[in-house]
């Protein structure tokens, strides 16, 4: 995984770098939007986290050179803490995501693998969670190279969670993102297509938590290092 | 899991908020305070629009009537004196037509003048003027006379005398007719006279009124410019007494030298130093609190990285290190809450606009991170989330949930529950916190929502500031706070209470205002 790193303070950007490069990461630092846009333009980069607030051209204008450009970089961009703008505006002009500053860098890194998570899947049509591997694109599931038997609704349920990993998805937003309000489909059946789900997955060590009144969240499977 | 009946948002797609509990392992400058010193300065000094002067106004206020009414007064007595002259000289040249008229035989035809030359001549003596005179009989001719004088304009034919101007050879006369009937008709006699004493006169008269008043209306016009600028001196001394204040002097300016009139205008500039004096006293008494506090952990932290620097034993570094790391964190949640203070103090940035803000949908976007709070403790976090629309801020909505979650996960043991509830609840919308910890006891009710302030014995790396970063929130957005006894046999149930607003459902059904039970 290749991050790309924009951030005019050498302190974070130093702290950052450090933190990703434990966790595995290969990071580059650029310091400007100038060389940001060189940067990606040499190399192919997963992840670029975009700080707005940058000397000479700033976030806004390097995402959109991005964009015009066709990256498949997934990008995230660092707002100040009370920039409500800058966050509509950023996700409007092509962001993938957005954290504001200051962030703690746990929750930078579990975005991360949410994006990786994500790119992944654009271009692999692949999806891992720990033993669990996830094909998109033939709509199939395995535990250890073990082919997982899924019905149709399942299957769109574990993909949706899947692909959100380690966030708290709410019961009204995964309802209507899956069958839209469908008839068919009461809060009381999705309870139940929930159970079989987390029956079939007990042994891949996925755990599908209810968060009682709000939705399910799935958990990372934890991760063996830091 | 019963349906709770909450509304969907609209296919938004699923973004995911910054976590507002975040803390940062690396310190940022205290933005919030110095942009909020900044602010309250700039507020009072007004700019001003284009000059416009007391004096200035006052004098023409004053001096604009008395100028009319003197030229009314110089023009009505100019035109007197000259009316009254003109009559007095018109009724002396009647004299010589009368003469004229006595010596007039009208017995005969044409009627025959019985003065000599001498008589004549004598009738037309005058100091000044030439007189001239002219006879005429009915048909308009002249019979006797010293020069061609015009017949009078178009008069009443009961009038005997008519007097006009007319010009004689070219020369502007004044002159009489006298209308003598006779058998065979009117006989005209006509007296003229030049207008040199008329003339003279009306140049005594205008500048024996005309002069006068110039005189008056200029002396007027000093005394009143002196007499206006006396007057306004208390204000200028006013003025020269706020000038000469330094900046920081916000001390009341006195009212006892000040006119009736201005003390209003006195007054209300005395209140509005001492709303700025409390301001600005509140904003310093805080940067001194926020001081103050900081430098307590940045002393530990200090100490410890020394320690850490200093040792040769890899495993005491280590442990230095973590404790180095827990006292960063804890530092940095200090500066965060300090931050969040600042912006809701009311000496603090104002101007954001409200808007309406749907309670569930603000904890909904928060709900991530409480989750995985309570999870890494081992506390069952749940939901009851019901429309409620109010009108405010969101981040602010969702900075006091967050510190609500913050203490009730907190001060909640492992195993314990918090459970976060929206609703619609009459005339306010609602957010409660409830959580089966320990509880707040009843006599640190009030105290909890001060400053700083922890009660005794609680564990935990907590500085004491969420409750009245809560309190300052609910406040702002004409709400109020309340603690209570949660439903078990312990806990604390916290309660928001907001103004609501009625906003219309956007699938087009009514607000639902109930709240469905959970399973």
């Amino acid at each position: 995984m290749r991050i790309l790193i924009v951030e005019d303070d050498r302190s974070v950007a130093d702290g950052l770098t450090s933190s990703l490069k434990q966790s595995g990461y290969a990071v580059d630092w650029v310091d400007s939007g100038e060389q940001a846009l060189s940067a990606s333009a040499a190399e192919q980069y997963d992840i670029i986290i975009l700080d707005i607030g940058l000397p000479g051209i700033d976030g806004f204008e390097v995402l959109q050179r991005l964009r015009e450009r066709k990256s498949t970089a997934s990008v995230l961009v660092l707002t100040a803490y009370d920039a409500v703008e800058d966050r509509v505006k950023g996700l409007d002009l092509g962001a993938d995501d957005y954290l504001a500053k200051p962030f703690a860098v746990p929750e930078l890194e579990a975005r991360i693998r949410m994006l990786t998570r994500r790119s992944q899947a654009v271009r692999s049509a692949e999806v891992s969670l720990g033993a669990l591997t996830l094909d998109t694109a033939g709509r199939r599931a395995r535990i250890s190279g073990r082919p997982l038997d899924l019905t149709a609704r399942e299957w769109s349920l574990l993909e949706y969670l899947a692909l959100r990993a380690g966030q708290v998805v709410s019961k009204d937003r995964l309802m209507q993102a899956l069958w839209n309000w469908d008839k068919e489909v009461s809060p009381n059946a999705l309870e139940v297509h929930m159970s079989r789900l987390r029956a079939k997955l007990s042994d891949a060590g996925i755990e599908i938590r209810t968060i009682r009144g709000f939705g399910y969240l799935v958990e990372e499977p934890v991760r063996a290092a830091s | 899991m019963a349906d709770d009946g909450r509304q969907a948002g609209p296919g938004a797609p699923p973004v995911y908020r910054a976590p507002q509990t975040a803390r940062s392992p690396l310190l940022k400058r205290l933005r919030g305070p110095v942009g909020a010193l900044r602010g309250a300065p700039g507020r009072l000094v007004a700019r001003a629009p284009k000059p416009n002067s007391l004096h200035r106004r006052l004098s023409w206020l004053l001096l604009g009537p008395l100028l009319a009414v003197s030229a009314l007064s110089g023009g009505i007595a100019y035109f007197v004196a000259v009316d009254g002259a003109t009559r007095a000289y018109d009724r002396s040249l009647l004299d010589p037509a009368l003469a004229l008229a006595k010596y007039l035989d009208l017995t005969v035809d044409p009627p025959r003048l019985k003065l000599s030359q001498e008589g004549i001549d004598a009738l037309r003596i005058d100091t000044v003027d030439r007189i001239v005179y002219q006879v005429s009989a009915r048909n308009g001719v002249p019979i006797y006379q010293s020069g061609q004088i015009p017949q009078p304009p178009p008069h009443e034919n009961g009038t005997d005398q008519v007097f006009y101007d007319t010009r004689v050879g070219g020369v502007p006369m004044r002159a009489v007719a006298l209308y003598l009937s006779t058998s065979r008709g009117p006989v005209t006699v006509q007296v003229a006279e030049t207008k040199i004493k008329r003339r003279a006169l009306v140049r005594e008269v205008f500048i024996g009124t005309v002069i006068p008043e110039i005189i008056v209306i200029l002396s007027a016009l000093i005394l009143l410019w002196f007499g206006i600028r006396q007057g306004l001196a208390p204000l200028e001394k006013l003025r020269s007494e706020i000038k000469q204040r330094s900046p920081a002097d916000l001390h009341p300016v006195p009212e006892t030298g000040a006119p009736l009139e201005v003390r209003p205008l006195v007054q209300a500039l005395n209140a509005l130093l001492a709303r700025l004096a409390s301001t600005l006293s509140s904003q310093q008494q805080f940067i001194g609190n926020a001081a103050h506090q900081l430098r307590t952990p940045l002393a530990g932290l200090s100490a410890h990285a020394e320690l850490a620097a200093r040792s040769a034993d890899p495993q005491e570094v280590r442990e230095l290190v973590q404790t180095l790391r827990a006292e960063t964190k804890r530092t940095t949640h200090l500066v965060n809450q300090l931050l969040s203070l600042a912006r809701v103090d009311p000496g603090g940035a104002h101007g954001a606009t409200f808007a309406p803000v749907n309670l569930a949908e603000a904890v909904d976007q928060a709900a991530t991170d409480w989750v995985r709070q309570a999870l890494a403790k081992n506390v069952d976090i749940g939901f009851e989330l019901a429309p409620a629309w109010m009108s405010g801020q969101a981040t602010l909505i969702r900075e006091l949930a967050t510190n609500l979650v913050d203490n009730a996960i907190s001060y909640t043991p492992k195993g314990g529950t918090v459970t976060v509830t929206t609703r619609a609840d009459g005339d306010y919308a609602v957010l409660e916190v409830e959580d089966n910890g320990p509880g707040i006891p009843e006599a640190a009710r009030v105290q909890v929502f001060e400053r700083f302030y922890r009660v005794p014995g609680t564990p935990g790396g907590g500085c004491g500031l969420g409750l009245a970063i809560v309190r300052d929130i609910a406040q702002r957005h004409g709400g109020d706070v309340k603690i209570e006894n949660a439903n078990g046999p312990t806990g604390t149930r916290v309660r928001a209470r907001f103004p609501r607003i009625r906003v219309a459902d956007k699938r087009g059904d009514p607000e639902s205002s109930g709240t469905e039970k959970a399973a």
